[in-house]
C-alpha cells in the first residue's frame, strides 16, 4: 500500500488525517512543520503528501517548494482552510497537484489521496 | 393598477441611504442603458451576466425600501434577462425594445424615491408587455446559427479565429471545451486554474472565457470555457479535465471550419449535453469576476461607507455564519432520514442549495473582512513625531525607518495595536539606543536607527520594532529577578539566554538603571503582552548583545472572528483560542506525574499542571464517565498548562460574541460564540487560567 506523509502542526488535525488514512490501509508517516516534512520526505519518499499551510519553523509553501525542487515528480495536495486562497494558488501555480479545505471529510481525503496516488 | 399622482410616498430609507441608494440605483441605470442596446444580436456571456447582476440589484435594492412599483418592474425585467441569460429567449429587438421602455419607467420610479411623491406612471402594461415577450417563441431566424438551439455564445476574436482555421490546416483538431465545478467545491476559482494547467498540458487554449489573466489571478467563475488546438480526441479531453478535483461536468466538442466563422455556441445544445439545462447558472453570484472586472469602473464604484454600519454588516454576517453550519447540520440529518424514503431528489436540491448558501457565506464574510481592512499606515503616521521627542528627551540621536505602511489590517486590530506599539517603540529608544557618546566609543554610527515593519502572513499581521542599540542586558536581568524575589539565584544562573530574555516580560521588573519619565520603570512590557495576548497575539523579542533587539508581535488580522479548539467538558462547549494552544492529546498517550500531590503531564521535558477545565471555570456539576479522557497543553508566554477535558471536537472559526453586562466579566472567559446546533459556546481566557495556575503554584 502507499506511503502517505501527513503534515500539519496541530496534533489533532495529524491523527484525525492518519487514522482515516490508516483505516484505509495506507502507511502514514507524520511531520509536525515543513521543515520536517522535507526531511522526512527525503528520508522515505513517500508516494503522497498532505501538507497544511500555516505551520512554525517553516510553512507549507516554503516545505512544497523544497520538495518539488528536490524531487519534480512529488505529488504533494495542500491541505487549506478558508481565506488562503492566494496561498493555495501559489501552491498550485509551484507544483502542488490538489487541495482539500479544511475540515476535511474522510472520504474528500481519501479521494484526494487516491487521486493523487494513482 | 391604481396610482394616485401626486400622492406623498414612503419608503423605508433615511437620508444617508437615500444617498448610498441614489448613487447605486444611477450606476446601475446607466449601466443597463449602455448595455441593453448592445444586447441585441450575439451578446457575449460576460455582458449578459453584467446586465442581469444590475437589474439583479435594483430589484433588491427597491424591494429593501418597500418600493414596490419599481421592484415588480425590476423583477419583470430580470426574468426576461434570466431567460436570455439562460439561452431559453433570443434577445431580439423586441425583447430589447421592452427592456429598454422598463428602463426608462425604472428612471422615473427612481426619481420618486427622491421627491417622495407619486409620479403617476404605470407600469402594469409594461409588465405585461415584458411577460408577453417572453411567451412568444422566438423566431427561427434569430436562433443561433452555429450550433442551433441558443444556448450560451462565445464570441472568438478575429486572431483566434485565423489561428484556430490555421490549426485545422496542419491536422490539429480544434475543440469548445466547456467546464463546470461543482457547487459545493470551496474555491472553485482555483480549480478554474487547475483546469487551465490541464488545458495547457492538452494543447493550446486559444482564448478562454473567463479571461486567461482573471482565472490565473485565482477570480474565476464555477464555469469555465476554452476554444483549444489540441491532437487529443473529445474523449481523451473530457477524461484529463476531469481529473481535476470537483469537476462536475466536462464537454469536449471538435470544432468544424464553419463552426469557427461565426460565434459558437454552448454544449447545452449538443445532444451528449447532460440534462443539466434547467438548472440554473449559478455563478452569477460569483463575485470573483466581478472584482477583476471592477477597474474598469473602479471611480463609480467606490462609496464611504459608515463604520457603525459596517459593525452591523459584519453582526448580520456573524449570524449567517452560524445559520449556515446549522443548516448544514440539519442537512445530514434530512438526508440521513429522509434516504429511505425515496426522496433523493429533494434531498439533492437541498443540499446543493445549503452547499452554495455556506460558500456565498464564506464569499461574504471574507469580502466584509475585507472592506473593513485599513491600511496600518494611519499608526505608523504618528511615529516620527513620537520617536523624535523621546529621543530629543533622552538626549538621544534616532532615526526611524518604517516599512509596510500599505499592509492592512481590520480596524478593531488598529484601535488596539496603537498603544502596545508605542509603548515598545519608547523602550526601544529609551532603553535600547545608546547615548551617541557611548555609540561614538564603540564605533557605532552617532545615531541609532529604529525600524518598525508590518507585514501580513495568512491570517495574522506581523509588527516588527527594531533597533541597533545595546540589547538586553541579561547579566542584569539575572541580578533584578534575583533581587525582587522572583527566582532562586540557581535558577537566575542556570537559565540559557533566550529565557533570560523573555523575563522582560515579568511584572515589577525594569533593568533600565535610572527611571526616566519617558518609560517609567517596569511597568512596560508586562502590561504590553498582556494587552496583546488579551487580542489573541503573541509577543516575542529577539535581542543579540551590541547589536541590537527587535520585538516582533503577531496579532490576528480580525477581532471579530478567531480559530479556536473546540473541546466538550461537562457537557459544555469551549473553544479554546488556537493561538494558545499547543498540543491536544489523549490521556492514553498522555505522561502523567503526581508532584507534591499535584497531577503533571510530562511533555518533551516540561512538567506542566494539569486543570481540569470544567472545574476551573466553575461547573460544580458532578464529572461524567468519560471526564478528562483527553488533554490541551496550552501556553501563555513561557507558561504551560495541561486542560483536562472530555471530548475533542476539532477546529473552527469561531464568531466572537460578547457576553455583555449581564454575565459580567465572567472569570476564565472572554466571550461566546454560537455553535452550529444554536447551543451556545464558551471562549476560554487562556492568559488569566494560566496566571491563576501561576500563583496557585507560587503559593
Amino acid at each position: 500500500m502507499a506511503t502517505i506523509l501527513v503534515v500539519d502542526d496541530a496534533a489533532f488535525m495529524r491523527m484525525r488525517m492518519s487514522k482515516i488514512l490508516a483505516e484505509a490501509g495506507y502507511e502514514v508517516i507524520q511531520a509536525e512543520n515543513g521543515l520536517e516534512a522535507v526531511e522526512k520526505y527525503k528520508a522515505s519518499k513517500p508516494d503522497a503528501v498532505l501538507m497544511d499551510i500555516t505551520m512554525p519553523e517553516m510553512d507549507g509553501l516554503t516545505a512544497l517548494k523544497e520538495i518539488r525542487g528536490h524531487d519534480p515528480q512529488a505529488r504533494v495536495a495542500m491541505v487549506t482552510a478558508l481565506g488562503q486562497q492566494q496561498i493555495v494558488l501559489e501552491a498550485v501555480k509551484s507544483g502542488a497537484k490538489d487541495f482539500l479545505v479544511k475540515p476535511c471529510e474522510g472520504d474528500r481525503v481519501l479521494a484526494a489521496v487516491s487521486k493523487l496516488c494513482a | 393598477m391604481v396610482t394616485s399622482k401626486g400622492q406623498r410616498l414612503q419608503f423605508e430609507l433615511d437620508d444617508d441611504d437615500l444617498k448610498l441608494f441614489c448613487e447605486e440605483t444611477d450606476e446601475q441605470i446607466e449601466l443597463l442603458d449602455t448595455c441593453l442596446v448592445q444586447l441585441e444580436g450575439e451578446p457575449e456571456p460576460e455582458l449578459l451576466q453584467q446586465i442581469f447582476r444590475a437589474a439583479h440589484t435594483l430589484k433588491g435594492s427597491s424591494a429593501t425600501i418597500g418600493h414596490k412599483k419599481m421592484a415588480n418592474l425590476t423583477h419583470a425585467m430580470e426574468t426576461v434577462l434570466d431567460a436570455v441569460r439562460q439561452g431559453k429567449r433570443a434577445p431580439t429587438s423586441d425583447v430589447v425594445d421592452a427592456l429598454l421602455a422598463g428602463l426608462d419607467a425604472l428612471r422615473i420610479l427612481a426619481n420618486e424615491v427622491v421627491t417622495r411623491v407619486d409620479s403617476g406612471i404605470e407600469t402594469g402594461g409594461l409588465e405585461a408587455d415584458l411577460h408577453a415577450v417572453l411567451e412568444s417563441p422566438a423566431p427561427e431566424k434569430d436562433s443561433d446559427a452555429a450550433t442551433g438551439k441558443g444556448g450560451l455564445t462565445y464570441a472568438l476574436s478575429e486572431a483566434v479565429q485565423s489561428a484556430a482555421h490555421e490549426s485545422l490546416a496542419q491536422g490539429a483538431a480544434c475543440f469548445l471545451v466547456e467546464v463546470q465545478i461543482a457547487l459545493e467545491c470551496q474555491l472553485p476559482s482555483i480549480r478554474g486554474f487547475q483546469v487551465l494547467q490541464e488545458l495547457d498540458a492538452l494543447g493550446t487554449p486559444l482564448q478562454t472565457w473567463p479571461d486567461r489573466e482573471v482565472i490565473e489571478a485565482g477570480a474565476g467563475e464555477l464555469s469555465l470555457a476554452a476554444v483549444l488546438i489540441s491532437r487529443q480526441s473529445e474523449e481523451q479531453l473530457q477524461a484529463a479535465v476531469g481529473v481535476v478535483s470537483d469537476v462536475s461536468r466536462v464537454s469536449a466538442k471538435a470544432l468544424s471550419a464553419e463552426q469557427l466563422s461565426g460565434p459558437i455556441g454552448a454544449a447545452a445544445g449538443s445532444p451528449e449535453a447532460p440534462a443539466a439545462q434547467g438548472r440554473p447558472q449559478l455563478s452569477v453570484v460569483d463575485n470573483g469576476a466581478e472584482a477583476a472586472k471592477a477597474p474598469k469602473r473602479a471611480a463609480a464604484q467606490s462609496v464611504r461607507i459608515d463604520v457603525e454600519r459596517l459593525d452591523g454588516l459584519m453582526n448580520l454576517v456573524g449570524e449567517l455564519v452560524i445559520d449556515r453550519t446549522r443548516l448544514q447540520q440539519i442537512r445530514e440529518q434530512l438526508a440521513a432520514v429522509l434516504k429511505d424514503a425515496n426522496l433523493t431528489e429533494l434531498t439533492e436540491n437541498f443540499e446543493e442549495t445549503t452547499a452554495h448558501l455556506a460558500r456565498v457565506t464564506d464569499e461574504l464574510q471574507e469580502q466584509i473582512m475585507r472592506s473593513r481592512m485599513l491600511p496600518v499606515r494611519s499608526v505608523l503616521t504618528r511615529l516620527p513625531r513620537l520617536v523624535r521627542d523621546v529621543a530629543t528627551k533622552c538626549g538621544k540621536k534616532v532615526d526611524l525607518l518604517t516599512a509596510g505602511e500599505e499592509t492592512e489590517l481590520d480596524r478593531s486590530v488598529i484601535e488596539e495595536i496603537s498603544d502596545p506599539l508605542v509603548h515598545i517603540l519608547r523602550n526601544a529608544v529609551d532603553h535600547g539606543i545608546e547615548p551617541p557618546e557611548e555609540r561614538r566609543a564603540l564605533g557605532k554610527p552617532e545615531t541609532g536607527t529604529v525600524t518598525v515593519t508590518a507585514w501580513n502572513q495568512e491570517t495574522y499581521i506581523y509588527l516588527s520594532v527594531k533597533d541597533d542599540g545595546k540589547g538586553i542586558d541579561t547579566r542584569r536581568l539575572r541580578q533584578k529577578v534575583v533581587e525582587k524575589g522572583l527566582m532562586s539565584r540557581e535558577a537566575a544562573e542556570a537559565a540559557s539566554e533566550e529565557q533570560a530574555i523573555q523575563w522582560i516580560f515579568l511584572p515589577g521588573l525594569s533593568t533600565a538603571e535610572k527611571l526616566t519619565d519617558v518609560s517609567g520603570r517596569g511597568v512596560g512590557m508586562d502590561i504590553v503582552r498582556t494587552n496583546i495576548e488579551r487580542l489573541n497575539g503573541q509577543i516575542t523579542v529577539y535581542s543579540t548583545p551590541g547589536v541590537g533587539s527587535e520585538v516582533v508581535v503577531q496579532l490576528p488580522l480580525t477581532l471579530a472572528t478567531t480559530k479556536a479548539l473546540m473541546v466538550m467538558a461537562r457537557g459544555t462547549v469551549y473553544a479554546i483560542p488556537l493561538v494558545s494552544v499547543t498540543e491536544a492529546l489523549g490521556d492514553h498517550e498522555a505522561d502523567i506525574h503526581s508532584v507534591n500531590g499535584m497531577k503533571m503531564l510530562r511533555l518533551r521535558s516540561r512538567l506542566l499542571p494539569m486543570m481540569d477545565l470544567a472545574s476551573v471555570l466553575g461547573d460544580t456539576r458532578p464529572k461524567n464517565i468519560d471526564a478528562g479522557r483527553f488533554l490541551v497543553a496550552a501556553r501563555h508566554g513561557d507558561r504551560h498548562v495541561a486542560f483536562t477535558v472530555d471530548r475533542l471536537l476539532g477546529e473552527q472559526d469561531v464568531v466572537v460574541k460578547s457576553l455583555g453586562d449581564l454575565v459580567g466579566g465572567r472569570r476564565g472567559i472572554t466571550g461566546a460564540t454560537i455553535l452550529g446546533d444554536g447551543t451556545l459556546g464558551l471562549i476560554v481566557d487562556t492568559p488569566s487560567l494560566v496566571n491563576e495556575q501561576a500563583l496557585l503554584v507560587t503559593a
